[in-house]
Protein backbone atom coordinates (compact mmCIF):
# COMPACT_ATOMS: atom_id res chain seq x y z
CA UNK A 1 0.00 0.00 0.00
CA UNK A 2 0.87 3.47 -0.71
CA UNK A 3 2.47 5.42 2.22
CA UNK A 4 -0.15 7.88 1.85
CA UNK A 5 -2.57 6.34 1.55
CA UNK A 6 -1.69 4.30 5.08
CA UNK A 7 -1.33 7.39 6.73
CA UNK A 8 -4.68 9.30 5.72
CA UNK A 9 -5.94 5.85 6.51
CA UNK A 10 -4.47 6.38 10.08
CA UNK A 11 -5.06 9.62 10.62
CA UNK A 12 -9.06 9.02 9.61
CA UNK A 13 -9.41 6.03 12.41
CA UNK A 14 -7.09 8.21 15.07
CA UNK A 15 -9.97 11.04 14.57
CA UNK A 16 -12.60 9.25 15.36
CA UNK A 17 -11.43 7.03 18.23
CA UNK A 18 -9.79 10.37 19.86
CA UNK A 19 -12.60 12.04 20.04
CA UNK A 20 -14.21 9.22 21.82
CA UNK A 21 -11.37 8.62 23.41
CA UNK A 22 -10.94 11.88 25.01
CA UNK A 23 -14.75 11.54 26.21
CA UNK A 24 -13.68 8.26 28.60
CA UNK A 25 -10.34 9.60 29.58
CA UNK A 26 -12.32 13.03 30.74
CA UNK A 27 -14.95 10.83 33.00
CA UNK A 28 -12.08 8.59 34.41
CA UNK A 29 -10.19 11.59 35.21
CA UNK A 30 -12.67 13.37 37.17
CA UNK A 31 -15.08 11.03 37.93
CA UNK A 32 -12.34 8.16 38.92
CA UNK A 33 -14.28 5.33 36.96
CA UNK A 34 -13.75 3.77 33.44
CA UNK A 35 -17.08 4.69 31.83
CA UNK A 36 -18.62 1.88 29.28
CA UNK A 37 -21.53 4.65 28.81
CA UNK A 38 -19.47 7.36 26.60
CA UNK A 39 -19.29 5.01 23.07
CA UNK A 40 -23.14 4.77 23.72
CA UNK A 41 -23.30 8.83 23.95
CA UNK A 42 -21.71 8.47 20.88
CA UNK A 43 -24.31 6.88 19.01
CA UNK A 44 -26.86 8.88 20.29
CA UNK A 45 -25.32 11.85 19.20
CA UNK A 46 -25.33 10.50 15.35
CA UNK A 47 -28.64 9.51 15.89
CA UNK A 48 -29.84 12.76 17.18
CA UNK A 49 -28.01 14.54 13.77
CA UNK A 50 -30.08 11.95 11.97
CA UNK A 51 -32.90 13.14 12.85
CA UNK A 52 -32.55 17.04 12.49
CA UNK A 53 -30.75 16.35 9.22
CA UNK A 54 -32.61 13.31 7.44
CA UNK A 55 -36.40 13.67 10.11
CA UNK A 56 -36.68 16.96 9.86
CA UNK A 57 -35.04 18.14 6.70
CA UNK A 58 -32.56 20.58 8.50
CA UNK A 59 -28.78 21.32 7.20
CA UNK A 60 -26.27 18.79 7.95
CA UNK A 61 -23.77 20.85 9.74
CA UNK A 62 -26.62 22.59 12.16
CA UNK A 63 -28.16 19.17 12.70
CA UNK A 64 -24.43 17.93 14.01
CA UNK A 65 -24.07 21.12 16.22
CA UNK A 66 -27.49 20.39 17.38
CA UNK A 67 -27.27 17.01 18.23
CA UNK A 68 -23.80 17.48 19.82
CA UNK A 69 -25.05 20.25 22.29
CA UNK A 70 -28.16 18.13 23.09
CA UNK A 71 -25.75 14.77 23.92
CA UNK A 72 -24.15 17.07 26.15
CA UNK A 73 -26.86 18.31 28.29
CA UNK A 74 -28.20 14.76 28.23
CA UNK A 75 -24.49 13.96 29.96
CA UNK A 76 -25.34 16.46 32.22
CA UNK A 77 -28.80 14.92 32.83
CA UNK A 78 -27.14 11.96 33.66
CA UNK A 79 -24.85 13.07 36.12
CA UNK A 80 -27.98 14.66 37.63
CA UNK A 81 -30.18 11.70 37.81
CA UNK A 82 -27.27 8.97 38.30
CA UNK A 83 -24.09 9.88 38.79
CA UNK A 84 -24.74 12.14 41.28
CA UNK A 85 -25.36 9.22 43.77
CA UNK A 86 -22.42 7.68 43.60
CA UNK A 87 -19.81 10.40 44.53
CA UNK A 88 -19.02 8.27 47.36
CA UNK A 89 -19.51 4.70 45.77
CA UNK A 90 -16.85 2.51 44.56
CA UNK A 91 -15.38 3.29 41.21
CA UNK A 92 -16.37 -0.44 40.44
CA UNK A 93 -20.18 0.49 41.43
CA UNK A 94 -20.09 3.77 39.15
CA UNK A 95 -18.83 1.50 36.15
CA UNK A 96 -21.89 -0.90 36.63
CA UNK A 97 -23.96 2.17 36.95
CA UNK A 98 -22.26 3.42 33.48
CA UNK A 99 -22.85 -0.04 31.59
CA UNK A 100 -25.72 -0.40 32.83
CA UNK A 101 -26.55 3.24 31.39
CA UNK A 102 -24.84 2.40 27.98
CA UNK A 103 -27.39 -0.66 27.45
CA UNK A 104 -30.46 1.41 28.51
CA UNK A 105 -28.98 4.43 25.88
CA UNK A 106 -28.00 1.33 23.05
CA UNK A 107 -31.78 -0.16 23.99
CA UNK A 108 -33.32 2.97 23.66
CA UNK A 109 -31.84 4.17 19.90
CA UNK A 110 -32.77 1.19 18.94
CA UNK A 111 -36.81 1.51 20.47
CA UNK A 112 -36.67 4.97 18.83
CA UNK A 113 -34.98 4.69 15.30
CA UNK A 114 -35.13 0.58 14.72
CA UNK A 115 -32.24 -1.53 14.54
CA UNK A 116 -31.94 -1.46 10.13
CA UNK A 117 -28.46 0.59 9.18
CA UNK A 118 -29.00 4.52 8.47
CA UNK A 119 -27.17 6.98 6.47
CA UNK A 120 -27.04 10.82 6.28
CA UNK A 121 -28.11 10.64 2.59
CA UNK A 122 -24.97 11.82 1.20
CA UNK A 123 -24.90 9.46 -1.35
CA UNK A 124 -21.68 8.21 -3.27
CA UNK A 125 -18.64 10.18 -2.94
CA UNK A 126 -16.23 11.05 -5.69
CA UNK A 127 -13.17 9.96 -4.41
CA UNK A 128 -10.36 12.64 -4.63
CA UNK A 129 -6.24 11.84 -5.50
CA UNK A 130 -3.77 13.37 -3.39
CA UNK A 131 -0.41 12.63 -3.36
CA UNK A 132 -1.42 9.37 -4.43
CA UNK A 133 -4.00 8.31 -2.23
CA UNK A 134 -7.52 7.84 -3.10
CA UNK A 135 -9.44 9.88 -0.29
CA UNK A 136 -13.30 10.64 -0.23
CA UNK A 137 -13.89 14.31 0.83
CA UNK A 138 -15.81 13.12 3.66
CA UNK A 139 -12.94 11.79 5.09
CA UNK A 140 -10.45 14.94 5.25
CA UNK A 141 -13.84 16.72 6.72
CA UNK A 142 -13.23 14.26 9.72
CA UNK A 143 -9.70 14.90 9.77
CA UNK A 144 -9.92 18.62 9.73
CA UNK A 145 -13.27 18.68 12.48
CA UNK A 146 -11.27 16.24 14.63
CA UNK A 147 -7.92 18.22 14.62
CA UNK A 148 -10.15 21.20 14.63
CA UNK A 149 -12.33 20.20 17.91
CA UNK A 150 -8.71 18.87 19.71
CA UNK A 151 -7.55 22.22 19.00
CA UNK A 152 -10.39 24.14 20.25
CA UNK A 153 -10.30 21.92 23.64
CA UNK A 154 -6.59 22.27 24.15
CA UNK A 155 -7.22 26.14 23.82
CA UNK A 156 -10.36 25.74 26.21
CA UNK A 157 -8.32 24.12 29.02
CA UNK A 158 -5.33 26.44 28.72
CA UNK A 159 -7.13 29.86 28.04
CA UNK A 160 -10.34 30.43 29.80
CA UNK A 161 -11.19 30.11 33.51
CA UNK A 162 -13.79 27.22 33.56
CA UNK A 163 -10.77 25.55 31.63
CA UNK A 164 -8.27 26.06 33.90
CA UNK A 165 -10.91 25.07 36.85
CA UNK A 166 -11.27 21.79 35.40
CA UNK A 167 -7.62 21.42 35.28
CA UNK A 168 -7.55 22.46 39.04
CA UNK A 169 -10.28 20.36 40.23
CA UNK A 170 -8.40 17.11 38.29
CA UNK A 171 -5.41 17.94 39.59
CA UNK A 172 -6.44 18.17 43.22
CA UNK A 173 -10.08 18.03 44.15
CA UNK A 174 -9.95 19.76 48.03
CA UNK A 175 -7.41 22.46 46.76
CA UNK A 176 -9.78 23.59 44.05
CA UNK A 177 -12.17 23.49 46.27
CA UNK A 178 -10.19 25.58 48.46
CA UNK A 179 -10.01 28.07 46.36
CA UNK A 180 -13.50 28.69 45.97
CA UNK A 181 -13.98 26.59 42.58
CA UNK A 182 -17.95 25.26 42.67
CA UNK A 183 -15.95 21.35 41.79
CA UNK A 184 -19.53 20.14 41.63
CA UNK A 185 -20.25 22.42 38.59
CA UNK A 186 -17.15 21.54 37.33
CA UNK A 187 -17.83 18.27 37.10
CA UNK A 188 -21.37 19.25 35.33
CA UNK A 189 -19.64 20.99 32.61
CA UNK A 190 -17.29 17.80 32.45
CA UNK A 191 -20.02 15.83 31.36
CA UNK A 192 -21.38 18.24 29.24
CA UNK A 193 -17.89 18.19 27.06
CA UNK A 194 -17.37 14.39 27.41
CA UNK A 195 -20.81 13.37 25.93
CA UNK A 196 -20.59 16.52 23.33
CA UNK A 197 -17.22 14.74 21.93
CA UNK A 198 -18.18 11.97 22.05
CA UNK A 199 -21.30 13.28 19.86
CA UNK A 200 -18.88 14.41 17.53
CA UNK A 201 -17.03 11.22 17.46
CA UNK A 202 -20.19 9.04 16.93
CA UNK A 203 -21.49 11.69 13.89
CA UNK A 204 -18.09 11.40 12.44
CA UNK A 205 -18.02 7.53 12.20
CA UNK A 206 -21.86 7.80 10.71
CA UNK A 207 -20.92 10.29 8.46
CA UNK A 208 -18.16 7.91 6.94
CA UNK A 209 -19.58 4.10 7.57
CA UNK A 210 -23.43 4.10 8.34
CA UNK A 211 -25.36 4.47 11.48
CA UNK A 212 -26.84 1.53 13.55
CA UNK A 213 -27.61 0.92 17.69
CA UNK A 214 -24.20 -1.00 18.39
CA UNK A 215 -22.07 1.60 16.42
CA UNK A 216 -20.73 3.03 19.61
CA UNK A 217 -20.31 -0.49 21.24
CA UNK A 218 -18.34 -2.23 18.49
CA UNK A 219 -15.36 -0.30 19.33
CA UNK A 220 -15.51 0.20 22.98
CA UNK A 221 -12.38 -2.40 23.32
CA UNK A 222 -10.79 0.28 20.91
CA UNK A 223 -11.50 2.97 22.82
CA UNK A 224 -10.52 1.57 26.00
CA UNK A 225 -7.32 0.99 24.57
CA UNK A 226 -6.90 3.99 22.96
CA UNK A 227 -6.76 5.49 26.28
CA UNK A 228 -5.07 3.09 28.18
CA UNK A 229 -2.22 3.35 25.65
CA UNK A 230 -2.02 6.97 26.08
CA UNK A 231 -2.11 6.57 29.86
CA UNK A 232 -5.73 7.57 31.26
CA UNK A 233 -6.89 10.34 32.26
CA UNK A 234 -5.15 12.58 30.18
CA UNK A 235 -6.51 14.37 27.39
CA UNK A 236 -3.34 14.70 25.26
CA UNK A 237 -2.64 10.66 25.28
CA UNK A 238 -5.73 9.93 24.08
CA UNK A 239 -4.84 11.80 20.75
CA UNK A 240 -1.24 10.30 20.93
CA UNK A 241 -2.69 6.83 21.95
CA UNK A 242 -5.70 6.96 19.27
CA UNK A 243 -2.41 7.68 16.51
CA UNK A 244 -0.68 4.72 17.63
CA UNK A 245 -3.25 2.87 17.74
CA UNK A 246 -4.77 3.52 14.25
CA UNK A 247 -1.07 2.94 13.22
CA UNK A 248 -0.58 -0.23 14.98
CA UNK A 249 -4.09 -1.34 13.35
CA UNK A 250 -3.25 -0.36 9.64
CA UNK A 251 0.34 -1.10 9.34
CA UNK A 252 -0.16 -4.72 11.07
CA UNK A 253 -2.46 -5.88 8.59
CA UNK A 254 -0.55 -4.07 5.56
CA UNK A 255 2.48 -6.17 6.51
CA UNK A 256 3.51 -9.14 4.77
CA UNK A 257 6.81 -10.71 6.80
CA UNK A 258 7.70 -13.92 4.40
CA UNK A 259 4.32 -14.29 3.07
CA UNK A 260 3.30 -14.17 6.78
CA UNK A 261 -0.21 -11.61 6.56
CA UNK A 262 -2.13 -10.66 9.87
CA UNK A 263 -5.78 -12.14 9.05
CA UNK A 264 -8.09 -9.19 8.71
CA UNK A 265 -10.75 -11.11 10.45
CA UNK A 266 -9.12 -10.92 13.33
CA UNK A 267 -8.43 -6.89 12.89
CA UNK A 268 -10.47 -6.27 16.20
CA UNK A 269 -8.20 -8.93 18.33
CA UNK A 270 -5.00 -6.36 17.59
CA UNK A 271 -7.30 -4.07 19.66
CA UNK A 272 -6.69 -6.67 22.46
CA UNK A 273 -2.83 -7.10 21.47
CA UNK A 274 -1.97 -3.69 21.89
CA UNK A 275 -3.79 -3.29 25.25
CA UNK A 276 -2.44 -6.53 27.03
CA UNK A 277 1.52 -5.13 25.92
CA UNK A 278 0.52 -1.73 27.11
CA UNK A 279 -0.04 -2.95 30.48
CA UNK A 280 2.70 -5.47 30.61
CA UNK A 281 4.96 -3.20 28.99
CA UNK A 282 4.27 0.24 30.15
CA UNK A 283 0.73 0.30 32.33
CA UNK A 284 1.05 3.76 33.02
CA UNK A 285 0.31 4.84 29.00
CA UNK A 286 2.98 6.50 26.94
CA UNK A 287 2.74 10.16 28.15
CA UNK A 288 1.69 8.89 31.78
CA UNK A 289 -1.10 8.57 33.79
CA UNK A 290 -1.92 10.95 36.83
CA UNK A 291 -1.88 9.47 40.22
CA UNK A 292 -4.95 9.59 42.34
CA UNK B 1 -48.79 -21.95 30.50
CA UNK B 2 -47.49 -24.75 32.28
CA UNK B 3 -44.82 -24.97 30.08
CA UNK B 4 -43.92 -21.67 29.45
CA UNK B 5 -43.52 -22.00 33.75
CA UNK B 6 -41.17 -25.21 33.38
CA UNK B 7 -39.42 -23.13 30.90
CA UNK B 8 -39.19 -20.04 32.87
CA UNK B 9 -38.05 -21.92 35.60
CA UNK B 10 -35.54 -24.00 33.95
CA UNK B 11 -33.70 -20.91 32.72
CA UNK B 12 -33.60 -19.02 35.91
CA UNK B 13 -32.01 -22.01 37.35
CA UNK B 14 -29.36 -22.01 34.34
CA UNK B 15 -28.88 -18.49 34.52
CA UNK B 16 -28.66 -19.06 38.65
CA UNK B 17 -25.45 -21.23 38.52
CA UNK B 18 -23.93 -18.17 36.40
CA UNK B 19 -24.65 -15.97 38.84
CA UNK B 20 -23.67 -18.02 41.57
CA UNK B 21 -20.46 -18.45 40.17
CA UNK B 22 -20.60 -14.52 38.82
CA UNK B 23 -20.88 -13.75 42.77
CA UNK B 24 -18.34 -16.06 43.92
CA UNK B 25 -16.06 -13.97 41.83
CA UNK B 26 -17.27 -10.19 42.44
CA UNK B 27 -19.66 -10.52 45.56
CA UNK B 28 -17.34 -12.26 47.12
CA UNK B 29 -13.37 -11.99 46.02
CA UNK B 30 -13.79 -8.65 44.59
CA UNK B 31 -12.54 -9.87 41.11
CA UNK B 32 -14.44 -7.61 38.80
CA UNK B 33 -15.03 -10.40 35.45
CA UNK B 34 -16.51 -8.71 32.84
CA UNK B 35 -15.91 -11.81 30.53
CA UNK B 36 -18.57 -14.25 31.96
CA UNK B 37 -20.34 -14.97 29.00
CA UNK B 38 -17.01 -16.48 27.59
CA UNK B 39 -16.80 -19.09 30.45
CA UNK B 40 -20.71 -20.31 29.61
CA UNK B 41 -19.53 -20.53 26.06
CA UNK B 42 -16.33 -22.62 26.61
CA UNK B 43 -18.87 -25.02 28.61
CA UNK B 44 -21.44 -24.70 25.91
CA UNK B 45 -19.36 -25.14 23.19
CA UNK B 46 -17.11 -27.86 24.54
CA UNK B 47 -20.16 -30.45 25.32
CA UNK B 48 -22.26 -29.76 22.59
CA UNK B 49 -19.45 -30.74 20.45
CA UNK B 50 -17.94 -33.92 22.54
CA UNK B 51 -21.31 -34.93 23.23
CA UNK B 52 -21.64 -34.60 18.94
CA UNK B 53 -19.05 -36.74 18.68
CA UNK B 54 -20.15 -39.50 20.47
CA UNK B 55 -18.47 -38.59 23.73
CA UNK B 56 -20.57 -39.53 26.95
CA UNK B 57 -22.64 -36.36 28.22
CA UNK B 58 -20.94 -36.38 31.64
CA UNK B 59 -17.48 -36.40 30.29
CA UNK B 60 -18.27 -33.75 27.67
CA UNK B 61 -19.55 -31.51 30.63
CA UNK B 62 -16.48 -31.87 32.57
CA UNK B 63 -14.00 -31.19 29.81
CA UNK B 64 -16.01 -27.90 29.13
CA UNK B 65 -15.10 -26.99 32.84
CA UNK B 66 -11.62 -28.40 33.11
CA UNK B 67 -11.41 -25.76 29.97
CA UNK B 68 -13.12 -23.12 31.45
CA UNK B 69 -10.62 -23.38 34.55
CA UNK B 70 -7.44 -23.25 32.08
CA UNK B 71 -9.09 -20.29 30.73
CA UNK B 72 -9.79 -18.49 34.34
CA UNK B 73 -6.37 -19.24 34.93
CA UNK B 74 -5.14 -17.28 32.49
CA UNK B 75 -7.44 -14.44 32.65
CA UNK B 76 -6.09 -14.57 36.63
CA UNK B 77 -2.83 -14.41 35.47
CA UNK B 78 -2.74 -10.77 35.28
CA UNK B 79 -5.02 -10.09 37.96
CA UNK B 80 -2.04 -9.27 40.58
CA UNK B 81 -0.27 -6.77 38.91
CA UNK B 82 -3.01 -4.48 37.25
CA UNK B 83 -5.46 -2.24 39.18
CA UNK B 84 -8.76 -3.64 39.15
CA UNK B 85 -10.71 -1.58 36.63
CA UNK B 86 -7.64 -2.17 34.30
CA UNK B 87 -8.12 -6.25 34.94
CA UNK B 88 -11.68 -5.48 33.95
CA UNK B 89 -11.05 -4.01 30.77
CA UNK B 90 -8.63 -6.92 29.94
CA UNK B 91 -11.02 -9.71 31.17
CA UNK B 92 -13.74 -8.44 28.97
CA UNK B 93 -11.10 -7.90 25.99
CA UNK B 94 -10.11 -11.47 26.74
CA UNK B 95 -13.60 -13.16 26.81
CA UNK B 96 -14.32 -10.41 23.54
CA UNK B 97 -11.25 -12.40 21.51
CA UNK B 98 -12.47 -15.76 22.35
CA UNK B 99 -15.46 -15.09 21.07
CA UNK B 100 -13.69 -13.74 17.53
CA UNK B 101 -11.59 -17.06 17.52
CA UNK B 102 -15.04 -19.20 17.72
CA UNK B 103 -16.72 -16.66 15.10
CA UNK B 104 -13.36 -16.73 12.81
CA UNK B 105 -12.39 -20.41 12.90
CA UNK B 106 -15.46 -22.15 10.81
CA UNK B 107 -13.87 -25.77 10.66
CA UNK B 108 -14.14 -25.67 14.86
CA UNK B 109 -17.81 -24.84 15.37
CA UNK B 110 -19.58 -23.43 12.37
CA UNK B 111 -18.51 -20.16 12.95
CA UNK B 112 -21.40 -17.02 12.85
CA UNK B 113 -23.93 -19.96 12.00
CA UNK B 114 -23.27 -21.81 15.20
CA UNK B 115 -24.45 -25.21 16.50
CA UNK B 116 -27.97 -26.66 15.89
CA UNK B 117 -29.14 -29.55 16.97
CA UNK B 118 -27.09 -30.16 19.66
CA UNK B 119 -28.49 -33.55 20.91
CA UNK B 120 -30.29 -33.21 24.68
CA UNK B 121 -29.03 -36.34 26.72
CA UNK B 122 -31.71 -39.15 27.40
CA UNK B 123 -33.93 -37.44 25.37
CA UNK B 124 -35.43 -40.63 23.97
CA UNK B 125 -36.60 -41.73 27.67
CA UNK B 126 -38.40 -38.65 28.50
CA UNK B 127 -40.18 -37.65 25.10
CA UNK B 128 -42.58 -34.97 25.36
CA UNK B 129 -41.87 -34.63 29.37
CA UNK B 130 -38.29 -33.78 28.53
CA UNK B 131 -38.70 -30.55 30.04
CA UNK B 132 -39.75 -31.49 33.25
CA UNK B 133 -36.37 -33.81 33.82
CA UNK B 134 -34.31 -31.40 32.92
CA UNK B 135 -35.98 -28.68 34.92
CA UNK B 136 -34.95 -31.27 37.93
CA UNK B 137 -32.24 -32.22 36.47
CA UNK B 138 -31.15 -28.51 36.73
CA UNK B 139 -32.82 -27.49 39.82
CA UNK B 140 -30.07 -30.63 41.59
CA UNK B 141 -27.37 -29.00 39.68
CA UNK B 142 -28.52 -25.71 41.21
CA UNK B 143 -28.44 -27.10 44.87
CA UNK B 144 -25.49 -28.64 44.45
CA UNK B 145 -23.55 -25.76 43.11
CA UNK B 146 -25.24 -23.87 46.10
CA UNK B 147 -24.51 -26.13 48.87
CA UNK B 148 -20.25 -25.92 47.02
CA UNK B 149 -19.98 -22.61 46.79
CA UNK B 150 -21.99 -21.74 50.52
CA UNK B 151 -19.12 -24.25 51.83
CA UNK B 152 -16.55 -22.75 50.89
CA UNK B 153 -17.80 -19.44 51.64
CA UNK B 154 -17.98 -20.04 55.43
CA UNK B 155 -15.00 -21.77 55.15
CA UNK B 156 -11.66 -20.45 56.07
CA UNK B 157 -11.01 -20.06 52.75
CA UNK B 158 -14.10 -17.98 51.87
CA UNK B 159 -13.25 -15.78 54.67
CA UNK B 160 -9.64 -14.73 52.99
CA UNK B 161 -11.10 -14.20 49.75
CA UNK B 162 -13.76 -12.22 51.52
CA UNK B 163 -10.35 -10.42 53.38
CA UNK B 164 -9.29 -9.83 49.87
CA UNK B 165 -12.12 -7.80 48.63
CA UNK B 166 -11.92 -5.54 52.12
CA UNK B 167 -8.78 -4.71 52.26
CA UNK B 168 -6.49 -6.41 49.84
CA UNK B 169 -3.05 -5.19 51.24
CA UNK B 170 -3.89 -6.35 54.85
CA UNK B 171 -4.01 -9.83 53.73
CA UNK B 172 -1.13 -9.02 51.45
CA UNK B 173 0.09 -8.16 54.96
CA UNK B 174 -0.98 -11.53 56.63
CA UNK B 175 1.33 -13.10 54.19
CA UNK B 176 -1.65 -14.63 52.29
CA UNK B 177 -0.76 -15.40 48.59
CA UNK B 178 -2.92 -13.01 47.15
CA UNK B 179 -2.74 -14.29 43.81
CA UNK B 180 -3.33 -17.87 44.76
CA UNK B 181 -6.25 -17.12 46.28
CA UNK B 182 -7.44 -14.61 43.40
CA UNK B 183 -6.51 -17.73 40.90
CA UNK B 184 -8.58 -20.56 42.65
CA UNK B 185 -11.88 -18.13 42.57
CA UNK B 186 -11.89 -17.15 39.10
CA UNK B 187 -10.95 -21.28 38.68
CA UNK B 188 -13.98 -22.27 40.86
CA UNK B 189 -16.13 -19.56 39.27
CA UNK B 190 -15.06 -20.77 35.48
CA UNK B 191 -15.80 -24.31 36.57
CA UNK B 192 -19.24 -23.65 37.66
CA UNK B 193 -20.17 -20.61 34.77
CA UNK B 194 -18.75 -23.66 32.02
CA UNK B 195 -21.65 -26.18 33.79
CA UNK B 196 -23.97 -23.75 33.31
CA UNK B 197 -23.14 -23.40 29.80
CA UNK B 198 -23.18 -26.60 29.33
CA UNK B 199 -26.93 -27.27 30.80
CA UNK B 200 -27.80 -23.60 28.43
CA UNK B 201 -26.61 -25.90 25.26
CA UNK B 202 -28.12 -29.07 26.09
CA UNK B 203 -31.40 -27.55 26.80
CA UNK B 204 -31.72 -25.10 23.92
CA UNK B 205 -30.29 -27.44 21.69
CA UNK B 206 -28.36 -23.77 19.89
CA UNK B 207 -25.58 -21.79 20.35
CA UNK B 208 -23.56 -19.38 18.38
CA UNK B 209 -21.03 -16.60 19.37
CA UNK B 210 -24.07 -13.86 19.56
CA UNK B 211 -26.09 -16.30 22.14
CA UNK B 212 -22.59 -15.52 24.70
CA UNK B 213 -22.30 -11.55 23.46
CA UNK B 214 -21.38 -9.12 26.13
CA UNK B 215 -25.06 -8.53 26.81
CA UNK B 216 -25.34 -12.19 28.45
CA UNK B 217 -22.74 -10.79 30.88
CA UNK B 218 -24.18 -7.77 31.71
CA UNK B 219 -27.36 -9.92 32.41
CA UNK B 220 -25.70 -12.02 34.93
CA UNK B 221 -24.50 -8.80 36.53
CA UNK B 222 -27.71 -7.43 36.90
CA UNK B 223 -28.66 -10.97 38.05
CA UNK B 224 -26.37 -10.26 40.77
CA UNK B 225 -26.46 -6.66 41.67
CA UNK B 226 -30.30 -6.94 41.95
CA UNK B 227 -30.71 -9.78 43.91
CA UNK B 228 -27.64 -8.79 46.48
CA UNK B 229 -23.92 -9.30 45.95
CA UNK B 230 -22.32 -11.23 47.73
CA UNK B 231 -25.74 -13.61 49.59
CA UNK B 232 -26.12 -16.59 47.14
CA UNK B 233 -29.77 -16.54 48.24
CA UNK B 234 -30.28 -13.17 46.98
CA UNK B 235 -28.25 -13.67 43.98
CA UNK B 236 -30.57 -16.87 43.43
CA UNK B 237 -33.62 -14.11 44.14
CA UNK B 238 -32.06 -11.92 41.35
CA UNK B 239 -31.73 -14.69 38.63
CA UNK B 240 -35.45 -15.72 39.70
CA UNK B 241 -36.58 -11.83 38.91
CA UNK B 242 -34.17 -11.31 35.82
CA UNK B 243 -35.34 -14.35 34.56
CA UNK B 244 -38.76 -13.04 34.72
CA UNK B 245 -38.49 -9.87 33.16
CA UNK B 246 -36.20 -11.90 30.28
CA UNK B 247 -38.54 -14.84 29.78
CA UNK B 248 -42.29 -13.33 29.85
CA UNK B 249 -41.92 -10.10 27.67
CA UNK B 250 -41.27 -13.14 25.02
CA UNK B 251 -44.84 -14.36 26.41
CA UNK B 252 -45.81 -11.18 26.60
CA UNK B 253 -45.44 -10.35 22.77
CA UNK B 254 -47.98 -12.69 21.65
CA UNK B 255 -50.74 -10.59 23.07
CA UNK B 256 -48.88 -6.97 22.59
CA UNK B 257 -48.62 -7.21 18.62
CA UNK B 258 -45.50 -5.28 19.04
CA UNK B 259 -42.83 -6.35 16.07
CA UNK B 260 -40.30 -8.81 18.19
CA UNK B 261 -37.08 -6.17 17.76
CA UNK B 262 -38.79 -3.63 19.47
CA UNK B 263 -40.12 -5.69 22.48
CA UNK B 264 -36.51 -7.18 22.60
CA UNK B 265 -34.98 -3.67 22.67
CA UNK B 266 -37.81 -2.51 25.27
CA UNK B 267 -36.64 -5.76 27.17
CA UNK B 268 -32.72 -4.34 27.69
CA UNK B 269 -33.89 -0.91 28.10
CA UNK B 270 -35.73 -2.05 31.06
CA UNK B 271 -33.00 -4.41 32.21
CA UNK B 272 -30.51 -1.31 31.59
CA UNK B 273 -32.93 1.27 34.19
CA UNK B 274 -33.43 -1.46 36.29
CA UNK B 275 -29.41 -1.71 37.08
CA UNK B 276 -29.21 2.21 37.25
CA UNK B 277 -32.23 2.27 40.06
CA UNK B 278 -30.86 -0.55 41.92
CA UNK B 279 -27.44 1.07 41.94
CA UNK B 280 -28.29 4.42 43.01
CA UNK B 281 -31.39 3.79 45.16
CA UNK B 282 -30.55 -0.07 46.84
CA UNK B 283 -26.63 -0.86 46.08
CA UNK B 284 -27.08 -4.00 48.74
CA UNK B 285 -29.50 -5.59 46.38
CA UNK B 286 -32.85 -7.19 47.33
CA UNK B 287 -31.45 -9.69 49.97
CA UNK B 288 -28.16 -7.71 51.35
CA UNK B 289 -24.82 -9.61 52.45
CA UNK B 290 -24.58 -11.01 55.56
CA UNK B 291 -22.63 -9.30 58.51
CA UNK B 292 -19.89 -11.69 59.03
CA UNK B 293 -18.49 -11.23 62.59
CA UNK B 294 -16.24 -13.56 63.94
CA UNK B 295 -16.82 -13.53 67.63
CA UNK B 296 -14.19 -16.39 68.64
CA UNK B 297 -10.92 -14.87 66.30
CA UNK B 298 -8.93 -17.88 66.07
CA UNK B 299 -10.71 -20.34 66.92
CA UNK B 300 -10.68 -21.98 63.69
CA UNK B 301 -6.91 -21.91 62.10
CA UNK B 302 -6.92 -19.78 58.77
CA UNK B 303 -4.77 -21.63 55.97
Amino acid sequence: MQLTQLIFNILTRASELALIGISLTLVYDLLDFASFAQNSFATLGAYIALFFSVGLGMNLLLAAVLAVVITGILGMLTDRAIFRWLRHSSAFIRMVASIGLAQGIRSLVQVLWGGQIKDYGLGVQEPLTILGATVTPIRIVIVIVAAAAMLGFHLFLHRTNLGRSIRATSDNRELAEATGIDTERVVLYVWFLACAFAAIGGILIGLETQLRPSMGQVILLATFCVVILGGIGNVYGAMVGSLIFAAAENIGIAINIGGFQFPVRYKPALAFIVLILTLLIRPTGVLGRKES
Amino acid sequence: MFAFLIHFLVMTGIFAIAAMSLNFQVGLTGLSNFGQAAFMMVGAYTSALMYMAGVPFVFGVLAGMIISAIFALIIALPSHNLRADYWAIVSIAAAESLRLFINNEKWLAEGPFGLRGIPRPLSSLFGDNYAVFYFFFVLACVGLVYFALERLNKSPYGRVLRGLREAEDLMEALGKDVFRFKALAMIIGGLVAALSGSLYAHYITFVSPETFAPDVTFLIWTMMIVGGSGNAKGVLVGALVITLLNTSTRLLKDYLYLPTSLVAALRTLSIGVLTIAFVVARPQGILPEHKHVISHAGEEGVS
